[in-house]
């Protein structure tokens, strides 16, 4: 098989069709997965007795099971119990509870990074426990994470041709739909393949300088903060490094 | 009318009656008992672990008590029978702690904020003021402790004894009437121990708040302090005025850790 840049023409439209669904996917379950994870995580913390081992007991139960599983289970046996979603739903219901598990872990050593002593000082300054993680915890601990969840949503965009398997046409459901059509799978995956890594290295570029702005905007009436370092700067946590995948 | 307000004045400010408190089945407190009339400027010293710092910490509400009472100007911390107190519920509670502020060894400045933010918040989300008016009054405060240029800083970007300039900003903020004081200086380089100390003098000089003060610094506990209570033990060894227990403190322990020669019995 030699490759042919005829097909890479006829399946370019497609794969920007398909690109599209990866990217709206991406998003929508990642901010899914952000929300629903910060949530887990502080309910882990502020829970105990019977609502921490529920909240724990399903996390673990949903981190340690497939994602594909779970995807197959949301698409193909709630139907049996009279819940129907359209398949993008489930896809971003799947990819957004699945990595809420992984990012509440994730703001978890956030939160346990905090020294106790911003805990008594917001109790000496009065604040209620609300108060306490709105304006003191939460703050740092998210932003000590960052480049962690820069990490994990590099990661998601790479696990998304999973979607293709619940007939969300994305861009690999795109591809494959193209070759099954034209007997062609040469062009349409190895294309498929390299826009995954355009679309990583420009998510990593977006990753990167959004860690460093919100790090140096730490506070928009911060003056001085724009002429001299970021926290992140010389941070050990590269978004680059330690990637999971 | 002028009964009233005697009955208030006759009352103190802090009352802390038969309190015990043990850390893992190690007592620090036992059976204390403590009255601390209001404006009262109190030093408290004796050895590391003799319990000076669980008092502070106790009535600020960071640690809670295993029998006893805590009243802030006749108003109980605790309810419940008195061989096992319970915290009052958080809304209650809050009304107590709301006149208690505190200034602690490590300064615990919110790192996330700038210096100005980190004292306009706390009177903000404590509804004292709104925002344009918490930030003047964090301005005018900035002036008083002489950090008036540091404003739209970091913490980061400050020294240590900036820092602890910062955090006895925040705390008269909040204008509490109790105001503790738990080693300002003693996690300070030896040169910025005298900025803190200056401006715990002035403060203490200018204001009627009731202090406590658990410090290291001899010297500086003498001029500040209207009662010097040296702890050995978890128990109270010595009280009185600080020309007394400096010069000729009863106590033999007291003498031992002033160095004075030991009056044998």
């Amino acid at each position: 098989m030699t490759w042919d840049n005829h097909f890479v023409v006829m399946v370019f439209p497609y794969l920007l069709k398909g690109l599209q669904v990866t990217i709206i996917a991406t998003l929508c379950s990642f901010a899914v997965a952000v929300c629903l994870g910060l949530a887990i995580a502080v309910l882990e913390k502020i829970t105990r007795g019977p609502i921490f081992f529920l909240i724990s007991g399903v996390t673990h139960f949903i981190r340690g099971t497939p994602l594909l599983v779970q995807l197959f289970f949301l698409y193909y046996l709630l139907p049996y119990a009279n819940i129907t979603l359209p398949a993008f739903g489930c896809g971003i219901l799947g990819f957004g509870v699945h990595y809420a598990t992984y990012l509440s872990n994730v703001y978890k050593s956030g939160i346990e990074a905090i020294p106790v002593l911003q805990w008594e000082v917001s109790k000496a300054c009065n604040f209620s426990p609300f108060q306490t993680w709105r304006y003191v915890i939460l703050p740092q601990a998210i932003r000590s994470v960052l480049p962690v969840l820069g990490n994990y949503f590099i990661a998601l965009i790479k696990e998304t041709p999973l979607l293709s398997s619940i007939s969300v046409m994305e861009m690999m459901g795109e591809a494959s739909l193209f070759g099954d059509m034209h007997y062609r799978y040469l062009e349409p995956i190895t294309m498929v393949g390299v826009l995954f890594l355009a679309l990583g290295m420009v998510a990593r570029g977006c990753v990167g300088s959004m860690t460093r702005i919100l790090g140096v905007l730490r506070e928009k009436d911060d003056h001085s903060a724009s002429s001299l370092k970021g926290p992140y700067e010389n941070s050990k946590m590269d978004p680059s490094e330690n990637l999971i995948s | 009318m002028i009964i009233m307000e005697q009955i208030a004045a006759s009352r103190p400010m802090v009352q802390i009656s038969d309190v015990s408190k043990a850390f893992n089945g190690i007592s620090v407190l036992d059976g204390l008992n403590l009255e601390i009339p209001i404006g009262q400027k109190v030093a408290l010293l004796g050895p590391s672990g003799s319990g000076k710092t669980t008092i502070l910490r106790l009535l600020m509400t960071l640690e809670t008590i295993d029998a006893g009472q805590v009243r802030i100007e006749g108003v109980p911390m605790y309810e419940g029978a008195p061989d096992a107190p319970c915290l009052l519920p958080e809304g209650q509670i809050r009304a107590v702690r709301s006149r208690i502020g505190m200034v602690f060894q490590h300064f615990g400045l919110f790192p996330h904020l700038n210096v100005l933010n980190n004292i306009a918040l706390p009177q903000i989300l404590n509804g004292q003021a709104g925002k344009t008016e918490a930030e003047n009054r964090a301005h005018e405060l900035l002036q008083m402790v002489g950090l008036g240029e540091k404003a739209y800083l970091l913490p980061d970007q400050l020294s240590g004894g900036q820092k602890q300039r910062v955090a006895i900003a925040r705390a008269l903020a909040l204008q509490p009437d109790i105001l503790l004081f738990d080693e300002p200086t003693s996690a300070l380089d030896p040169q910025r121990v005298s900025d803190v100390l200056d401006l715990l003098n002035m403060i203490c000089r200018k204001t009627g708040t009731t202090m406590l003060l658990v410090t290291h610094e001899m010297e500086f506990a003498r001029q500040f302090a209207d009662r010097i209570l040296f702890f050995d033990h978890g128990q109270i060894v010595e009280d009185g005025a600080p020309d007394v227990v400096f010069t000729n403190p009863k106590d033999n322990r007291t003498r031992a850790f002033l160095g004075l020669p030991v009056i044998d019995v």
